[in-house]
């Protein structure tokens, strides 16, 4: 059986995460679900974004996503979900920002530019 | 929620949705949408994650952050309550809206001509997702936020 897909993966948009500065996290506390603006920075393949200080504690679980494109088959990115831990800014980003790193524990990635058929996948 | 931060929304061509499971875990979505007053009008499948949470927990964060596609420097912050409806609920008013928002712009028309090819394989795409559907968001408040920026420029 076969399906029609948009799933790439992390990999295949690895240009997009290299080359964006922001991105789009969600994250709940105490019950409040809540969402931001971030700068961000994936080199080394590591998720990392930056917030005004003292928006969001460590070890809470986030959904982030870098995505891009506003054209159909330009829509693309990939969204992460898992704990953050605080790192130091990464080398060349603003200091004046706390950052942090997502400890993936799921990932997503698609791309409607790439549609096609595939072999459906059992979920 | 302000005249300023409606016409931000009108130049922008995507709504990242924040949404919470059932669980509790976060979700964010980029997606098309329309606005119609004091509500987001978004095309979805109920079976999607962002419906599926927003059915079990309707209270959703929006973040506005491009000009026609084009990232601005602030983000307009967006608190509503969502629900999802039948897709019949979409009205004629949405249907021409989205069109003319997402087919009908001289760079969307470029856009899917320079895309035909593509177009069967998009109707397939839908043609195997049987359960349309449609989130209605009822904004309640709405405030602007600098967007943090990676880099700081030298001056």
């Amino acid at each position: 059986l076969t399906e029609i897909t948009r799933s790439v993966t992390a990999d295949d948009l690895r240009s997009l995460l290299d080359g964006a500065s922001e991105a789009t996290i969600a994250w709940v506390e105490d019950g409040h679900l809540t969402s931001w603006p971030t700068a961000f920075n994936s080199r080394e393949g590591r998720y990392r974004f930056g917030l005004p200080a003292g928006t969001m504690s460590e070890g809470v679980v986030v959904s982030l996503s870098v995505d891009a494109g506003a054209m159909y088959f330009d829509l693309r990115g990939v969204r992460v979900r898992g704990p953050v831990k605080r790192i130091d800014a990464p080398e060349g980003t603003a200091p004046s920002l706390e950052w942090f790193e997502v400890g993936v524990e799921r990932e997503t990635a698609w791309h409607y530019g790439t549609l096609r058929e595939n072999e459906r996948r059992d979920e | 929620v302000t005249s300023s931060a409606d016409r931000f929304m009108d130049r922008a061509l995507i709504v990242r949705l924040a949404t919470q499971s059932r669980a509790g875990l976060p979700l964010v979505t980029p997606l098309w949408f329309v606005r119609d007053g004091a509500k987001i009008i978004i095309g979805t499948r109920r079976g999607s994650p962002h419906a599926r949470n927003a059915f079990a927990n309707p209270s959703v964060v929006m973040t506005f952050g491009d000009r026609h596609g084009r990232p601005t420097r602030r983000v307009l912050r967006a608190f509503g309550t969502a629900r999802v409806a039948d897709y019949e609920e979409m009205t004629t008013m949405h249907k021409v809206k989205l069109a003319w928002r997402y087919f009908l712009q001289p760079a969307s028309i470029v856009h899917w001509l320079g895309n035909w090819r593509k177009i069967g394989m998009r109707n397939r795409y839908y043609s195997e997702r049987t359960d349309p559907s449609m989130l209605e968001i009822t904004l309640e408040r709405a405030e602007f936020v600098a967007r943090p920026v990676a880099v700081e420029e030298i001056t």
